[in-house]
């Protein structure tokens, strides 16, 4: 049960017009998601809706709920109009509510033949299945590639394999729209910015959802240029199968419509799928990083992390990493300080100075300490705790070290001429959310001095209402 | 009238707020930034011109209270 696609799902709910929205309607893994991910009582409604002509009056709606379910009933109704899948109108007079059709049809296909009907039935000839290690070393060959580039500015993004015939994807491109890189005007290089540090140091899943995200957004925004208005609709249809079918999860790329082959391409230059000739047709196996993607980060991580874990941290500060993967290195670098390089293995310390630059930079303790206990090498991650205690918390007062003096350019208020000016006064600071500092005992307030001209006025109004 | 005084609110701990009156303190008279009346344990406020030398002395005595064992030779 993928309902770990909730990224993908929450993306399809509010981040995207309702225009596309009814475009989804048609496709049948987008709508088995939609209703997959509504609570319960919403999904009780429409089921009891489909299986009727499609509109019910208001009247025998209310009747579905007991007197004290009214509340939640309507609430519901209120949610399912939102998505425009229930429209309220008027028939001969009565106040009808009527279901989307093409969904109604949908589901009704879903219910009674199943999502798998609609694929391949057949499957490619057995020698021609690629073993896990292949695909592995597919996946991290492009994922690296990626985030190669993402760290250094330079050096080659992943491209999609030439058997398929497509455009790929800019990725320089997308990756600066994301705002993981900023291109420097002058010298036309990009390079790596705040939130680009936080996103390698990031979980997998995070980053993947992360990229797809800026991608779908990307399809958008063509769509509403007017180019090509069905590709977004369809690219989401394509990823929910690859999250929600459970059984053969090879797809044949003949059988695909033009779109989805683009969008194939794409899947495929991110690393998401591998393009293998077999009998005659070319398929398309999904790899690790399709299976985090749909798995949500919560089961596909536990599985990454016992295959890929490579980090030792010590209670003496010290980092061991057995890798050998330019990119894992660049990332540690970022907050442990490098003392010696070995072809497989990196050797390292947490110094104050490593770790105030990397919060100088943006990237909190947490994510620091949460990067070091996601890839642990299995032998480390026996031990409980993972990360030495020391370490994690040395981390964190290195970060609260950083914000112990605060400065704020504040006015302070002085010689009150009565106890209740000065409560006043203490309330309407709070309320305008600009409270510093108050002192009862000798009357005294503080607020930014931005708020200086608003707190004038308050206290001489005050002063005029008290009579002082 | 209210008196109002334009400056700056320093937010700190009790240790760090006491540094910071005695480097008040250790100044000639016509230097010093704290403007009374407004002193408590854990804020101050202070000149709006004095900003920098305050944040620059504070970030001195820090560095003086730490430890750093010289990295050894590699490369």
């Amino acid at each position: 049960m993928a309902d770990g696609s909730s990224g993908l799902v929450a993306f399809i709910t509010s981040g995207i017009t309702p225009l596309q929205l009814e475009r989804l309607f048609v496709q049948p893994y987008a709508v088995v998601a939609i209703l997959r991910s509504l609570p319960p009582l919403a999904r009780h409604i429409l089921l009891r809706f489909s299986c009727t002509g499609g509109t019910v009056s208001t009247a025998t709606v209310s009747t579905w709920g007991g007197s004290d379910g009214q509340g939640k009933l309507a609430a519901a109704l209120e949610e399912l109009e939102a998505l425009r899948l229930l429209i309220q109108a008027a028939c001969k007079g009565q106040a009808v509510y009527t279901i989307h059709a093409s969904f109604q049809a949908q589901l009704r296909h879903a219910m009674c033949s199943g999502l798998l009907a609609g694929h391949a039935a057949t499957l490619p000839p057995r020698a021609s299945v690629p073993d896990a290690g292949i695909l592995a070393a597919y996946a991290r060959q492009q994922w690296e590639a990626l985030l190669l580039y993402l760290v250094g500015g330079e050096g080659t993004t992943p491209v999609a394999p030439p058997e398929l015939q497509a455009a790929s994807i800019d990725i320089r491109g997308l990756l600066v729209a994301a705002g993981l890189m900023a291109k420097d005007e002058r010298t036309q290089r990009q390079s790596i910015t705040q939130r680009g540090f936080q996103f390698l140091l990031a979980d997998l899943y995070s980053q993947l959802w992360g990229v797809v995200r800026q991608y779908l957004s990307g399809l958008e925004a063509q769509a509403s240029d007017g180019a090509g208005g069905g590709d977004l609709a369809v690219a989401i249809n394509f990823l929910l199968c690859l999250g929600l079918q459970e059984g053969c999860n090879v797809m044949c790329h003949g059988q695909l419509g033009d779109a989805e082959k683009a969008i194939a391409a794409h899947m495929c230059q991110l690393g998401l799928l591998l393009p293998v000739a077999g009998g005659g047709e070319l398929w398309l196996h999904p790899t690790r990083l399709a299976a985090v993607l749909a798995g949500g980060g919560r089961g596909g991580e536990a599985v990454a992390a016992q295959e890929d874990g490579y980090v030792i941290v010590e209670s003496n500060f010290r980092v061991y990493a057995y890798t050998t993967s330019a990119v894992q290195v660049a990332v540690l670098r970022v907050f442990v300080r490098c003392d010696v390089l070995l072809p497989n293995l990196f050797v390292g310390t947490i110094t104050r100075d490593s770790a105030t630059s990397a919060l100088g930079l943006g990237i909190t303790s947490e994510q620091m300490v949460a990067f070091l206990r996601q890839h642990a090498h299995p032998r480390a991650a026996a031990r409980v705790p993972t990360v030495p205690s020391v370490v994690a918390d040395q981390i964190r007062l290195w970060q609260q070290e950083l914000t112990r003096l605060q400065m704020h350019s504040a006015m302070l208020y002085d010689k009150f001429e009565s106890q209740e000016l000065y409560i006043g006064a203490v309330e309407h600071a709070r309320q305008l959310g600009a409270l510093l500092f108050r002192c009862d005992k000798r009357m005294q307030l503080a607020v930014p001095a931005a708020l200086h001209g608003a707190m004038r006025t308050h206290l001489q109004e005050r002063k005029r209402a008290l009579g002082l | 009238m209210v008196k109002a005084t334009a400056g700056v609110l320093v937010t700190g701990d009790v240790a760090l707020i006491e540094f910071i009156r005695w480097l008040n303190e250790s100044q000639l008279p016509a230097e010093r930034f704290i403007i009374n009346g407004s002193l408590d344990d854990t804020h101050l406020f202070i000149k709006e011109s004095k900003v920098e030398f305050v944040q620059k002395k504070v970030d001195e005595w820090q560095q003086s209270l730490r430890f750093e064992p010289s990295a050894r030779e590699h490369q």
